[in-house]
């Protein structure tokens, strides 16, 4: 006996289906069925992973695509025969979806009879009067492809529906088939089943009662059972119907938009003309020989793949941006490409790295090229918009990410639905240590309070490593753009985003990976916005008239490096983290390649593979750098012999194991993924296997196995990297020759980096610059440089409830001269909160004294009296001003926690200063002169807690940054440590610690011992106890 | 006007000029063949004896009259029913669940005075008592608090019981494949008459055994 | 001189604990903003302090016992605690949710001082087990800023009061947090400074709710206080002439009883649900009996029946030497309307009835039947207290048996099968458990409710009636 099923529904239904549509199609081609229909409701999200998962596994069995639906009473399943089909298909799930809110469907009746090409099951609903309506109009529309679906779930009176049905089909002359309507691969997700429906329901499991299936019969079921329920007719009609469906995936052909091609050109002619045009520009002495050869080899690759559309659409977006003097840069496989330098989608020399094009897009594989293109984040929207308008909404979309659960969110609604209390969840949550591999989350459990041997607590475990990884809802990409010829809902359903105006497509990246559609990464990154703010002062104050280009073509300036080496890079892109920092003096980077290598190696890929120390000692000469064959020579040399990229991981895969192209490509995406699914455990043995058959130790194969574990989902592309190290090393030119300006167009740029205001402006002080502080008659909206560039204005940005449309009003009514007096700046119609604004940043100092008196001047009411509103000739004779101020001054530790409340800084003294100057800080070292402190020594220091992190790699360790008024301190606190002093460890905003120094290099680190929590000083210094953080 | 007649006649407060002839206020038994053997229905006050089996569709044959006594908001009372009644079928029949009242009594002595007090308060509209052997001075007693309440009362028995008993009504049941065989027995202002059957397939055809089979043959079919 | 006295109790949820082992454990008590209100002292030695986060209370003891914070229930024991005070003295204000305000000028008087009151009132205080603070003061709002600071300062001095109030930072007064921030700002930290502030220029700068503060604070302005006052209760105990052995004569001085409860009860419209009779011995403990209208009833007539009822069952082993009737709470009398259309007018109503029922029969023969929303039908059909409208509505499903057996039988005769399987199995967990139900008649015309289980052994469930 044949079947096919026609009605099942995965994950992507959410909160109903059970099972991904990998499991779906697993157990159904097991089971023996001849097809499989995914018809998730109103959505596609679910096929292409179907689809890839039948691929990959080589499963015997059809998938056919369609979707389900719900209108008022009634039900449908619509099947897509044929491509057109499928067009029809994606066209009504967009305009239901377009129509309403996000998540959401509206399906109307002219969806549906517009409906020329999908089948058509109806499921009825059992209310006679509506199902009559139905049976009549379905019967006029679409006689000829409608069935009526028969189901059996052994239901409560079943057997007078399935009779009911089959009146209805007698009485109509409809044709029956049976489906399963499947929500789940096997009867055992029946737990989980009810559980997302709690989740859906927002109630507990217990409370849900007959809303819960009644039992597992909406599972897959064998085809024995089927044949016990359903007559023979009626199975061989559901295979009758998946004989008919014969559209597939494979069919999606992708068509470039063609206008980007001036008439009378080819693509290809075309961008020839454009690289050649580019030559001129990037090597006007003439291309060298070599690399012309390159450029060649290139282009004949991107004629062999048809890729030419794509170079044009990113040519398009970058020449767009550059004629709006948007700073961008591009990265990723095909970025470092010569042609992409020709066609200034890159400034990476590509004289200067010998990473190559070919490398990246290799014939064997099929992994589509990829350019991500970063823009000035402020300004991306007008790059975003610009494609809106270019390709109009039907042909230009976002991608979707895929927003699924994780450890936390699955534990809060799992123990919801569980019945568990919201506050006991909330202490769970917050309480689970999630960092450390030797502890599982179900041991902590009972120390948290919970019984291990009761039956809710087993569930709850059971239920949350079920429910990880199951999608959410669909959110939008960052900035992965799919542009095409034809409108794309014949390609893929678009829905609306959380966003207003955004649309996103039903698939996420790996889908369209899978597919091999091609996508446009449009992304946003704060440093571009802040190197284009710092040129444009540099053209303002110095006359210097800059570039990325520019300043990378200048070669690699050895003062520059120097200042890196000392790990001197506050505010710097991408070395600026507190790992970066201790690495650099080890790594000491001396050009630009090491740059390359230092942004990709500190991170917890490689530091977890445990990559960094070999690579050390290879770098320092401490170890030899042996290869085991040629071939991993040409992979590994560049980096000693350390593999530390993700391109170098996949290519000893395919040189050294044997994989070939395709599995490669799978071996990267089950690194991207491993950690949710473990996908990767299965190419172990063919890894390893396959490198011991060519000849490498068992011991070697399994190292670099190891190191593929460790990479996981942090490994890093040198691809990436390379872009990456421009900018690195312009933010690092700019902060060595013009450290005002640099930290000016950072602080305008903020938020970005992970430096505050304040420290940022304490690292330009040391070097330097002096700090002026917000003025009402001096500061603009933005940081400004006074004083011939040397000088750093506070801008009004930094006020703290002081917002732009108030700084641009104040701005405008500013006399030349400034304003002299409180009734003047009233005048402005500024308004009460933003006048105190003003006052609490002391930035009216200058004309109506400290703070106290500005508040209190400000507070009097006789002043906001409706005749003195009006803007009059000479107000100032009019108004009688406020008596003489009386109040008492804010003393120094006042003021300094006025700062902080204001403006999140302070240019007055530092608070741990005020706290040294009252003697409260006995025996406390100032950081400036820890480096006098000798390795090993006992050593105690007190200070701000700036930075408190516990980073993904070095488990049981915390990482707090301590500040006082001469420098930052790295403190490292073991757990043990933290957990006995753990309220101080948590709570403390000003802490002291004793502890031990040590000393490696240049880098400096206090261990912890004990912790004393000071924060209560201050307060009692100034009376006061508020917080100023 | 006519809906306000309406609604004192189903509360029985209006007899109807035709309804002369029979002894009693009937109530309509859901079972049109019934209706016409019993000239109207069920009484809607006094003593209704059913002698019966248990589990042959006994409660099934009450059920459109219990409602209809409900309805006037009055309460049903449930006398020592013989197990835990089931929310779900007397619900689907539209038995109104918060107007019912279960009474376990351990004796039957105490039946009998649950009984009367139920039936005399004029809040209870029937009264089903089970399997309580009853005397003919206890029926007599309790068929004039009956009266007094306004409320029937249906004696459930089993068939040898038959004792007679000053009843409006007492009639007998048999299982049937397709319903049940009534027999009336006593009939107030009415004769005995031959056992007729009342076919419950359309009402109930997951509790019978259909004539055509036609169920069967379906289901084949599917 | 006005002279108030201000009780703190800043832990009365974990304070009212009353087992000693939950006084060995850290209990925290939480807001719904997953604040920490309310501790105990072994929850103070932990580190735990008030207003911490729950996370990081949770964070710094494991063993943290949680309540959540109850207004109805602080209000209780607040309510409690006054009731209790109000035994030594009177003029007590509550001030929820944890405070009491107490006018002392006239108990001065009566207990000779402050010493002297004092020393009573703390006497009292000291039978309870809730923790306090308090403070004296020359207005409410006065005593209150000093309480809450926790002074626990007993004076009548005006000067050493104003000093202590002078001293005292803005937090613990009354304005609002705005406020409060405002003069923070101003450089305003205490009291002393705002008094020192002349009126004019905090009127100009501030809204009337400051100035009215002020105003009370001082005593210049009128502070109204709802002092409490005892609440409705009826006891009342008869020493019978002579001992009574026949519950049948004790209706006599019953009913006499009843009948003072029934005048105190209509002079203020209002009636009972709940009786307690107690009957006293000499020679044993007495017997206590609770006596139940579902209606609420006032008359003793009605009262009188019922309780006959549940005397009648009761067998006297010793004569009973004396009566105690209790009744602690009244409501409102509701006037049953005769509807026009009711048929026959009943003598009694469904409550009336129902009460009547169950004073005889014992209170669960009598029971209502609702529909739960459960699969499993032994859980969807429930016995509750009879008269009671089920919660939402549930579908309900027609081909369910009239009658469910207590317990399901294994089946032993042969029955012919006309409907099934029905698959329940509501229970993912537990999939072996499935059941599948079938109709069957038996040789008897029997229709009866049958499963099957997944180890095919066949029960019977239930009788279609």
């Amino acid at each position: 006996m044949n079947y096919a099923e026609l009605f099942c529904q995965s994950h992507f239904s959410f909160l109903h289906g059970a099972s991904s549509p990998e499991e779906l199609v697993a157990q159904a081609a097991a089971l023996g069925y001849d097809a499989l229909a995914l018809t998730d409701e109103c959505s596609v999200a679910g096929i292409v992973r179907a689809y890839r998962q039948i691929n990959e596994q080589a499963l015997n069995i059809k998938l056919i695509i369609g979707s389900y639906f719900q209108l008022d009473k009634l039900e449908l399943v619509l099947l897509c025969p044929d491509k057109a089909a499928y067009a029809e298909l994606c066209r009504i799930i967009t305009n239901a979806r377009r129509r309403s809110n996000k998540g959401e469907y509206c399906l109307t009746e002219w969806d549906l009879m517009s409906l020329k090409h999908c089948l058509l099951l109806w499921l009825p609903a059992g209310d006679n009067e509506s199902d009559t309506h139905w049976a009549n109009w379905l019967q006029k529309y679409h006689s000829d492809r409608l069935w009526l679906a028969m189901r059996r779930q052994l239901s409560h009176n079943e057997a007078t529906f399935t009779d009911y049905c089959l009146q209805l089909a007698q009485q109509y002359q409809l044709n029956t088939v049976c489906c399963g309507a499947v929500l789940m691969h096997v009867p055992q997700r029946l737990a989980l089943q009810h559980c997302v429906s709690a989740i859906k329901a927002g109630k507990p499991i217990t409370e849900l009662g007959r809303q819960l299936l009644s039992n597992a019969e909406r599972a897959l079921r064998p085809l024995s059972k089927l044949e016990k329920l359903f007559s023979r007719g009626l199975l061989q009609q559901s295979c009758v119907i998946a004989a008919r469906c014969t559209f597939s995936l494979d069919e999606l052909k992708y068509q470039y938009p063609s206008e980007l091609v001036p008439e009378g050109e080819t693509a290809s002619s075309y961008l020839q003309r454009l690289v050649v045009q580019g030559t001129k520009l990037r090597f006007p002495a003439g291309v060298p020989k070599r690399v012309q050869a390159i450029i060649d080899k290139e282009m004949a690759l991107i004629s062999e793949f048809n890729y030419e559309y794509f170079f044009l659409t990113i040519y398009d977006l970058v020449q767009f941006a550059k004629s709006k003097a948007i700073l961008y840069q591009g990265r990723g496989s095909a970025a470092n490409s010569v042609v992409c330098y020709c066609l200034e989608i890159t400034a990476v020399d590509p004289d200067k790295i010998q990473v190559l094009f070919e490398r990246f897009l290799s014939r064997e594989r099929k992994e589509p090229p990829d350019i991500d293109v970063d823009f000035e984040h402020e300004r991306r929207e007008e790059v975003i918009q610009y494609l809106y308008q270019k390709y109009g909404r039907e042909r230009a979309a976002l991608a979707a990410t895929v927003i699924s659960y994780r450890f936390k969110s699955a534990l809060r609604d799992v123990g919801k639905a569980l019945g568990l209390p919201l506050s006991q969840l909330d202490f769970l949550i917050k309480n689970i240590q999630r960092r450390d591999p030797n502890l599982s989350w179900q041991q902590q459990l009972s120390a948290l309070g919970l019984d291990n041997n009761s039956q809710t607590t087993q569930q709850l475990v059971t239920m949350v490593e079920q429910l990880r990884g199951f999608p959410r809802h669909l959110s939008q990409h960052v900035g992965g753009f799919v542009i095409s010829q034809g409108p794309l809902y014949e390609l893929v359903p678009v829905e609306n985003a959380a966003m207003a105006d955004r649309t996103v497509i039903q698939w996420d990246k790996d889908d369209l990976e899978t597919l091999e559609l091609l996508k446009v990464d449009v992304l946003a990154l704060g440093m571009l916005t802040a190197i284009r703010k710092c040129f444009a002062l540099l053209k303002q104050h110095a006359q210097q008239d800059l570039s990325i280009a520019g300043i990378s073509a200048q070669g690699d300036d050895v003062a520059v490096y120097q200042m890196i080496q000392k790990a001197d890079t506050i505010g710097l892109f991408q070395i600026e983290s507190r790992a970066q920092m201790s690495m650099l003096p080890r790594l000491r980077p001396a050009c630009y390649y090491d740059l390359v290598v230092q942004i990709a190696i500190v991170r917890p890929g490689p530091i977890q593979g445990d990559m960094v120390h070999p690579y050390l000692k290879r770098r320092h000469g401490e170890e030899a750098v042996e290869y085991p064959s040629a071939e991993v020579q040409s992979v590994l040399s560049r980096t000693l012999g350390v593999p530390i990229f993700q391109e170098q991981v996949i290519q000893l895969a395919m040189v050294a194991a044997g994989f070939t192209g395709g599995e490669a490509d799978q071996l990267r995406r089950a690194m991207a993924s491993w950690k949710k699914t473990g996908e990767l455990l299965q190419f172990k043995h063919k890894l390893i296997d396959g490198m011991r058959s060519r000849g490498y130790a068992h011991e070697y194969a399994e190292r670099i196995y190891q190191q593929i574990c460790g990479f996981g989902e942090y490994g890093f592309p040198e691809s990436h990297s390379a872009s990456f190290a421009v900018l690195a090393y312009v933010s690092a030119w700019l902060k060595y020759y013009y450290p005002a300006a640099f930290c000016t167009a950072l602080l305008n740029s903020y938020p970005m980096g992970f430096y505050t205001p304040s420290q940022l402006l304490q690292d330009a002080r040391r070097h330097g610059v002096t700090v002026l502080p917000v003025c009402v008659n001096q500061s603009q909206w933005d940081y400004s440089l006074e004083q011939q560039g040397k000088a750093i204005r506070l801008g009004l940005r930094q006020v703290k409830g002081f917002s732009k449309a108030a700084a641009q009003l104040l701005l405008a009514l500013r006399p030349v001269g400034g304003f002299r007096d409180l009734a003047r700046l009233r005048q402005t119609g500024l308004s009460h909160s933003s006048l105190q604004a003003l006052a609490s940043a002391n930035a009216l100092s200058s004309i109506s004294g400290d703070r106290y008196n500005s508040r209190w001047q400000l507070m009097d009411n006789q002043h906001s009296l409706p005749l003195f509103n009006a803007y009059t000739a000479e107000p100032a004779q009019q108004i009688a001003e406020a008596e003489p101020a009386y109040l008492a001054a804010p003393g120094p530790v006042a003021e300094v926690l006025e700062d902080y409340a204001a403006t999140g800084l302070t240019l007055a003294v530092h608070p741990i200063a005020l706290l040294r100057q009252a003697n409260k800080l006995p025996r406390s070292v100032p950081v400036a002169e820890l480096s006098g402190v000798r390795h090993n020594s006992p050593v105690r220091v007190s200070g701000l807690v700036t930075l408190r992190q516990r980073p993904g790699t070095a488990a049981g360790v915390t990482f707090m940054s301590l500040e006082d008024e001469t420098g930052t301190a790295n403190v490292l606190i073991w757990l043990a440590t933290a957990q006995a002093q753990q309220k101080t460890f948590l709570t403390a905003h000003i802490l002291q610690v004793d502890g031990i120094l040590q000393r490696e290099g240049e880098v400096t680190h206090i261990i912890a011992g004990k912790l004393v929590d000071l924060s209560a000083l201050l307060a009692e210094l100034s009376l006061s106890s508020r917080d100023f953080h | 006007m006519s809906a306000l007649l309406e609604q004192l006649t189903r509360r029985q407060l209006l007899w109807h000029a035709n309804s002369q002839h029979t002894a009693y206020q009937a109530v309509p038994s859901g079972y049109a063949e019934l209706d016409q053997q019993l000239a109207g229905g069920f009484p809607a006050t006094g003593l209704i004896d059913i002698q019966t089996d248990t589990g042959i569709g006994e409660l099934r044959l009450l059920l459109p009259y219990l409602q209809q006594q409900q309805s006037g908001g009055r309460l049903l009372v449930f006398l020592s029913p013989l197990a835990e009644p089931c929310a779900d079928m007397l619900c689907a029949a539209g038995i109104v669940l918060s107007q019912l009242v279960i009474i376990t009594p351990k004796t039957g002595k105490d039946a009998l005075w649950a009984a009367e007090q139920c039936l005399q308060s004029g809040c209870c509209a029937s009264v089903l008592l089970w399997q309580v052997p009853l005397k003919q001075a206890q029926a007599r007693r309790l068929q004039l608090a009956a009266e007094q309440g306004a409320a029937s009362l249906i004696l459930l028995r089993r068939p040898q019981q038959g004792l007679s008993l000053p009843v409006n009504l007492s009639i007998k049941l048999q299982a049937h494949r397709q319903g049940v065989l009534l027999s009336v027995q006593k009939r107030k202002g009415g004769w005995p008459a031959a056992p007729f059957l009342v076919d419950m397939q359309n009402r109930w055809p997951g509790l019978c055994f259909s004539t055509e089979q036609h169920w069967q043959a379906r289901r084949k079919a599917s | 001189m006005a002279l108030y006295l201000y009780l703190q109790f800043p832990a009365l949820q974990p304070d009212s604990l009353g087992c000693t082992a939950a006084q060995q454990l850290p209990v925290a008590v939480v807001n719904e903003q997953h604040c920490i209100v309310q501790l105990n002292t072994v929850a103070e030695q932990q580190g735990i302090a008030l207003n911490m986060a729950l996370g990081t209370a949770a964070a710094l003891c494991h063993n943290l016992q949680l309540l959540p914070y109850q207004t109805q229930l602080q209000l209780n024991i607040l309510q409690s605690v006054a009731r209790q005070l109000y035994q030594v003295t009177a003029d007590i204000a509550l001030d929820p949710p944890d405070g009491l305000y107490i006018r002392l000028c006239n108990m001065l008087q009566l207990y000779q001082g402050l010493a002297g009151y004092w020393q009573a009132l703390k006497h009292e205080l000291q039978l309870l087990p809730y923790r306090y603070y308090y403070a004296c003061g020359t207005s409410p709002f006065a005593a209150k800023c000093l309480a809450r600071q926790q002074l626990n300062l007993l004076s009548g001095e005006p000067d050493v009061l104003a000093s202590a109030l002078n001293h005292s930072p803005l937090r613990f007064t009354e304005l609002d947090t705005d406020s409060q921030q405002q003069l923070q700002r101003l450089g305003i930290n205490t009291l002393g400074q705002l008094l020192a502030l002349s009126q004019a220029e905090l009127a100009r700068r501030f809204d009337s709710s400051l100035l009215s503060y002020l105003g009370r604070l001082r005593g210049s302005f009128y502070h109204a206080l709802h002092y409490i006052k005892p609440e409705h209760s009826f006891s009342r105990y008869v020493e019978l002439l002579y001992d009574i052995t026949d519950t049948a004569v004790l209706s006599m001085p019953l009913h006499s009883l009843l009948l003072q409860l029934e005048q105190q009860l209509q002079r203020i419209n209002a009636a009972c649900h709940q009786l307690q009779l107690g009957l006293l011995f000499r020679g044993m403990p007495a017997y206590q009996l609770s006596i139940g209208s579902a209606q609420g009833e006032y008359r003793a007539a009605n009262w009188l029946k019922l309780c006959q009822l549940q005397l009648e069952k009761l067998k006297l082993t010793e004569p009973v030497s004396g009566l105690q009737l209790e009744v602690t709470a009244f409501v409102l009398q509701q006037s049953q309307s005769d509807d026009l259309f009711q048929p026959a007018p009943s003598a009694v109503s469904a409550l009336q009835l129902v009460s009547l029922l169950q004073a005889r029969l014992g209170y669960h023969s009598v029971s209502g039947l609702i529909l739960q929303n459960q699969h499993l039908p032994e859980h969807a059909s429930q016995r509750p207290l009879p008269l009671l409208a089920g919660k939402a509505a549930v579908a309900a499903l027609a081909l369910r048996p009239a009658f469910l057996l207590a317990k399901p039988e294994r089946l032993t005769e042969a029955v012919e099968i006309n409907h099934g399987p029905e698959r329940l199995c509501p229970n993912g967990w537990v999939l072996e458990a499935q059941r599948d139900y079938f109709i069957g008649r038996n040789s008897k015309g029997q229709w009866l409710w049958l499963y099957r289980t997944a180890q095919q052994q066949w029960f019977v469930q239930g009788i279609f009636s």
